[in-house]
């Protein structure tokens, strides 16, 4: 078997293929199906969702020598990557040439620009507002973090260093790697602002990266050593923590750290894996296993649940994220039938609505169809 | 030239290579078709801020392998997998190459989605390594390990009474 064979056959396989010539109607025709689809689909039943939009910026261009200008936007404004489009929180949208099953996380900037890591190719893609690629980032872990106020998203690059971007600011800064043994790769919990950046190992946080570099001492008293920050409340205020799970548990204890009082202020095993609410009144917990979320459940403050999502028989919950403070939006599939949907639910789990679907997707074991920003 | 004319213009122009491409893509003419409509189709869309830039090609092929992969999981109970034996059939065997041909289709047609789009945009649309990378995404690394390993792959389960390397050349011939 040679090169020079295998060319001749596809060429020769290529050559006998002869289809009906499609018109310049039937492709704009084409077109203008999915323009409807993306309209009507992600578009106006996420900027429906989402009532009280935060408006973002105007859509920059965001290349220049002196940056994007940046415009301070409130938290809460969770973006829907769907089919190769970004719907912002006021609706605005963007194509984005990224395929779902390859994209692990989303976020979206205060600056319009939209920052994914992907599975395939193994990187972090920062695009510019309007869509376009601006770079692509090799890193050692596929996994972007951002600010309470998506004003800032980090990254452990290639070299094991963590760089910042931060909205306004074109390209990103280096920061000192996470402190790890040998080439162990450290992960970046939260993102406190472009100077400050909790750091650990995966399953504890134990320092504190700043410019100057990384280390425990920034870390703050009295913080527990067998805890990995989860979210910061919007107010800086309080941390969600996720424990180390015991030996009898399966996924552990979760707390809140109020770094006025520097304790831990509320404690619970029974919901796992905590986002703050974007009025930081209430946060959002689930189990993830095998790419997929069980147990969505909404708790206060004390930790005490508020309410529960419960979906359709035969279909599990992809993804989740607060769609406003009194609302949730939650990326439902059908196992047996592979059909997507993009939900909301109100704040204790009741009145559902389908805002969008449903619509073929993939294996919610191996993809999310709804990706949400973080 | 306004932007549908110029459009129409490039459709007329490549839309008969298009459709090879995504026949050798998918393997099926009608999945082919519907491939390329909706490849131009995103195409168009994208018109304005395509066509300058000199590299329409390229960003067609790439919707076009993306949309594939896409297309490919929709239902997901057609999500692709690789297999590592050849269907049961008895291969067709032409005239003038012995079969080889229709071998090597069989195989081309087992190969996982994103290596059968390395390999046809190398070997048929005769791209660079770093011209496959830039249109698929991926490394020039990646698409040296992929190509090499699909003709290691096609190497290894061509039939050996059909490998060329295993008949008997002019001169040879008893």
């Amino acid at each position: 078997m040679t090169e020079e064979t295998f060319v001749r056959e596809l060429e020769r396989r290529a050559d006998h293929v002869h289809g009906v010539p499609l018109s310049f109607d039937d492709v704009r025709g084409k077109a203008r199906s999915i323009q409807r689809r993306r309209r009507a689909g992600a578009a106006a039943a996420v900027a429906a969702v989402v009532a009280l939009a935060v408006v973002l910026p105007a859509v920059l261009g965001g290349h220049g020598e002196r940056g994007i200008e940046p415009a301070p936007s409130p938290r809460g404004d969770t973006a829907v990557l769907h089919d190769g489009v970004v719907t912002r929180a006021d609706g605005s949208r963007v194509d984005l040439e990224v395929d779902n099953a390859d994209v692990t996380d989303v976020t979206v900037l205060t600056d319009g620009r939209v920052v994914v890591s992907l599975q395939q190719p193994y990187s972090i893609r920062v695009y510019r507002a309007d869509g376009s690629l601006q770079e692509q980032y090799p890193v050692q872990l596929n996994m972007v973090t951002a600010s309470a106020d998506d004003s800032t998203a980090a990254w452990v690059a290639e070299d094991f260093t963590i760089r910042v971007l931060e909205s306004g600011v074109t390209e990103p800064v280096e920061r000192p790697g996470v402190p790890m043994p040998g080439e162990a790769v450290g992960l970046i919990d939260a993102v406190l602002d472009a100077d400050h950046l909790l750091v650990g190992d995966g399953t504890t946080t134990s320092a504190v990266v700043t410019p100057d570099g990384a280390g425990s001492a920034g870390m703050p008293t009295d913080f527990p050593t067998d805890a990995r920050v989860t979210d910061v409340s919007p107010d800086g205020r309080l941390w969600a923590l996720s424990f180390i799970p015991r030996a009898n548990q399966q996924y552990g204890c979760v707390g809140l750290f109020d770094l006025h009082t520097f304790t831990v202020v509320a404690r619970s095993c029974d919901v796992s894996g905590l986002t703050f609410s974007p009025d930081g009144k209430h946060l959002l917990g689930g189990y993830y296993e095998n790419n997929m979320i069980g147990d969505v459940t909404v708790v206060d403050l004390d930790l005490q649940p508020v309410g529960s999502v419960a979906t359709d028989r035969g279909s599990v919950v992809s993804r989740m994220a607060w769609a406003d403070p009194d609302h949730l939006l939650v990326g439902v599939a059908g196992l047996e039938d592979g059909r997507w949907s993009l939900q909301r639910f109100a704040l204790d789990g009741r009145d559902p609505e389908t805002v969008e679907g449903p619509v073929d997707g993939g294996n919610p074991e191996q993809v999310a169809e709804y990706q949400f920003s973080e | 030239m306004d932007r549908d004319t110029d459009f129409t213009a490039y459709l007329e122009a490549r839309q008969a290579r298009l459709l090879r491409t995504a026949y050798l893509l998918t393997g099926d003419q009608h999945q082919a078709e519907d491939l390329l409509q909706t490849s131009l189709a995103k195409l168009y869309l994208a018109w304005d801020r395509v066509r300058d830039r000199g590299s329409v090609d390229a960003y067609v092929r790439r919707i076009m392998v993306n949309e594939n992969n896409s297309m490919w999981r929709r239902p997901w109970k057609r999500r692709e997998t690789a297999h590592e034996t050849l269907p049961d059939t008895v291969p067709v065997i032409d005239t003038y190459d012995e079969g080889v041909g229709a071998a090597v289709w069989a195989i081309v047609q087992t190969l996982p989605r994103r290596a059968r789009a390395v390999v046809v945009l190398r070997y048929y649309e005769q791209l660079s390594e770093a011209e496959t990378a830039e249109v698929l995404g991926i490394s020039v690394g990646t698409v040296k390990s992929q190509t090499s390993r699909a003709l290691a792959s096609l190497r290894e389960r061509t039939p050996a009474e059909l490998s060329p390397s295993d008949r008997p050349t002019f001169g040879e011939e008893e």
